[in-house]
């Protein structure tokens, strides 16, 4: 039911920008430059591909592994790696500028992956044969169709178009991922051996619930290209509410049988992007040139 | 005009996703809702190469849970007494390693005027001995009764503790009932007899996790009248007596192969009961059989029942009646033949079988006890054998939602 309100709300979106589109170009042509006073105010669209890098801030740690050992009671916490694998994006960009202001809906479809890793060890004082580890990694991958509204503020209105901005985005779940791979090494033979114990790969769409939002951040540069704009930027991300589906954190059965319990986390991600844009208004091929 | 349009699009833009948001973001709130006591599965580990823990109780206090174990020793072949104390989300609070001068503690937490008390044993002289445990898992000794050795089980009657004993040098089974200081009340002798099989062996390797665990249980039916399981007349028995008095009934079974692993008082003379022949499993919930009748002796091979295939053939089952999500229950615990701890419930009044349902993955494990909490979830606390090796107590809550998809799925 909630992914039809979904479907249904981006669906009228898409129609009324499309709606917009054809109105614009179907208004009489105007000749100029971008320093008319006319160009004060734009509607540009185009294509946005880039890559993130997300890393999970732990808001309440949990894991089947309880430490009954009261000087070492974060002994199995998982140790979340920061901004590692990318993951790819790609969407659609309608801005609208006017008098270097711009308000940017930029929706995307990507993956967000990040990583932690866990520990365990047993071990015995008096025989140093008697130890036995496990080091476990565990992948995610989380694929949203992002929804970010921005606010732009272009400064200078040369060639060279820096920028800076900031505003909200919601992200829905579309899939999420899996791998958990554990490593052991026995050395109860004498001899440390360490081998491949246990692969695990499977959704894991119930283990997160589907809304994601947060504020964004950040800044770039665009520059024309023939009767393009080619623009730049770099994006920080933070999610504001726990992804995690707090019902459904034991659900898992194969995860929390291998100790892999979801901490409540929230998102952190920086996402570089690049646009290729073209002004709605003067798509026809004589009068104008987007420089 | 042209502002004007923009804007309106603008605007309409805004509130789609507004409305999009909004619709999805129902998940969220419910999200805030589930509390983290409600549900949740943990394993307590110390990473100690050499030890193994292995709970045999659960009961709720104030501001948690205290588990009673048991933990392999060094200097006894007995086991050690352990306990653990835990918050409300089954986090670690404290753990209380009982030092090895007490041994064989007996599966129970005793309730007596606010305090917990349970049963162990001195290594040497075999001597039971009664324990305080305070909800912060201070254990200190209350009570030893010299003359009751080798204690095999113990339950809670009328604030005082009904012992199950075997006397080695008389062969016999002895029950006891003794208050929270070592007091006795209330004797009675059972004869065993003398057979082509070792008695003494056998209760020494269920004590030492050497052999075979028995189901030695003792209870309470009211009106003065006890029961006990164990050995009488070389078979292991479910005996019905009266302190005092040769009025006795029972349950026979067949030497160590065939008896009675669980029995639940239902009122009147019906029970609910789980016997076991030669490691096939057999449930009856409306078994009823006439406790009080003196010289009223049944057979254990003529109780008719169900087939429990799933379980495992050295599982000893416990059956409790618990309240868990809104309903009357009768609640089978015991550990199934694929290592995971099975749950099967049954409707308290009418005995119907309801719903199972099986807990654990990856590691093997094995059945403990089970309390009920405040929120109408179910605690299940066993033993986990992590990596094939490192036994460790487990702790799984089940909340009242789950339960209740459990029980009735056409409600979800």
């Amino acid at each position: 039911m909630k992914h039809t309100f979904f479907w249904l709300s981006l669906f009228t979106v898409l129609l009324m920008v499309q709606e917009e589109a054809s109105a614009q170009l179907r208004k009489p042509k105007k000749s100029g430059n971008y320093r008319d006073p006319f160009f004060d105010t734009q509607w540009w669209i185009g294509l946005r591909l880039g890559t993130n890098f997300t890393k999970a801030k732990p808001v309440e740690r949990y894991s089947a592994y309880t430490s009954t050992q009261t000087t070492d009671t974060d002994a199995f916490d998982k140790d979340y790696q920061g901004f590692g694998k990318g993951g790819v994006l790609g969407g659609l960009e309608m801005t609208f500028y006017f008098k270097g202001i711009c308000l940017s809906f930029q929706p995307d479809y990507r993956r967000q992956e990040f990583t932690y890793k866990n520990y365990y060890a047993w071990g015995d004082p008096a025989n140093p044969t008697n130890a036995y580890e496990i080091s476990s990694t565990t992948q995610n991958r989380l694929d949203y169709i992002h929804l970010p509204l921005l606010v732009r503020y272009e400064p200078l209105k040369g060639r060279l178009r820096p920028y800076i901005q900031a505003g909200g985005y919601y992200a829905n779940l579309m899939a999420a991922y899996k791998a958990y791979t554990a490593s052991t090494t026995d050395h109860s033979s004498g001899t440390a051996s360490t081998y491949i114990s246990e692969e695990i790969i499977s959704g894991s769409r119930d283990l997160y619930i589907r809304s994601n939002w947060g504020w964004i951040a950040g800044g770039g540069v665009s520059y024309p290209v023939g009767n393009f704009r080619l623009a730049a930027d770099v994006t920080y991300r933070r999610n504001t509410n726990n992804i995690t589906n707090v019902a459904n954190r034991y659900e898992n059965e194969r995860y929390t049988g291998a100790g892999d319990i979801a901490d409540d986390i929230k998102l952190r991600n920086i996402t570089v992007s690049f646009a290729l844009l073209v002004p709605l208004r003067y798509i026809s091929k004589n009068d104008f040139n987007a420089r | 005009m042209f502002m004007k349009t923009h804007t309106n699009f603008l605007a309409k833009v805004l509130s789609s996703l507004l409305l999009a948001a909004l619709l999805s973001a129902c998940d969220n709130k419910k999200n805030k809702e589930v509390k983290p006591e409600a549900e949740f599965f943990r394993i307590y580990e110390n990473q100690k190469y050499l030890e193994a823990f292995y709970p045999t109780d659960i009961k709720k206090i104030s501001d948690g849970y205290l588990i009673q174990g048991k933990r392999k020793i060094s200097s006894s072949s007995f086991y050690g007494a352990y306990l653990l104390k835990v918050d409300q989300e089954g986090k670690f609070v404290s753990e209380t390693v009982v030092g090895e001068q007490y041994v064989n503690p007996l599966p129970g937490l005793f309730q007596v005027n606010g305090v917990y008390y349970f049963v162990c044993m001195d290594p040497v002289s075999l001597e039971t001995k009664i324990m305080s445990v305070s909800e912060s898992g201070e254990v200190r000794e209350t009570g030893s009764i010299a003359g009751i050795l080798l204690p095999v089980a113990a339950s809670l009657s009328s604030n005082q503790l009904l012992l199950l004993s075997y006397d080695k040098e008389e062969l016999q089974m002895e029950v006891s009932l003794s208050d929270i200081n070592g007091n006795l009340s209330g004797f009675e002798e059972f004869d065993i007899g003398f057979g082509d099989i070792d008695i003494e062996e056998i209760v020494l390797d269920h004590l030492t996790g050497t052999g075979a665990s028995l189901p030695f249980r003792t209870g309470t039916m009211g009106g003065g009248r006890f029961y006990y399981n164990g050995y009488n007349l070389y078979n292991f028995n479910t005996t019905f007596f009266t302190f005092g008095s040769a009025n006795r009934s029972a349950l026979q079974g067949y030497r160590n192969e065939r008896f009675v692993s669980s029995l639940e008082p239902m009122g009147g003379s019906r029970f609910a009961t789980v016997w076991t022949d030669n490691g096939t499993h057999k449930v009856n919930t409306n078994l009823s059989f006439n406790y009080s009748t003196t010289g009223n002796f049944a057979g254990v091979n003529t109780i008719q029942g169900n087939l429990l295939l799933d379980l495992s053939p050295s599982s000893l089952p416990l059956l409790k009646r618990m309240a868990v999500a809104g309903r009357n229950l009768l609640v089978l615990g015991a550990t199934s033949s694929t290592g995971k701890i099975a749950l099967h419930f049954y409707d308290e009044s009418s005995g119907a079988f309801v719903a199972s349902k099986y807990l654990g993955y990856s590691h093997a494990y094995s059945f403990g006890n089970l309390e009920v909490s405040d929120d109408g979830g179910l605690l299940v606390t066993g033993s986990v054998l992590l990596e094939g090796r490192f036994p460790r107590v487990c702790l799984f809550k089940l909340s009242e939602e789950q339960l209740k998809e459990v029980l009735d799925p056409s409600e979800d």
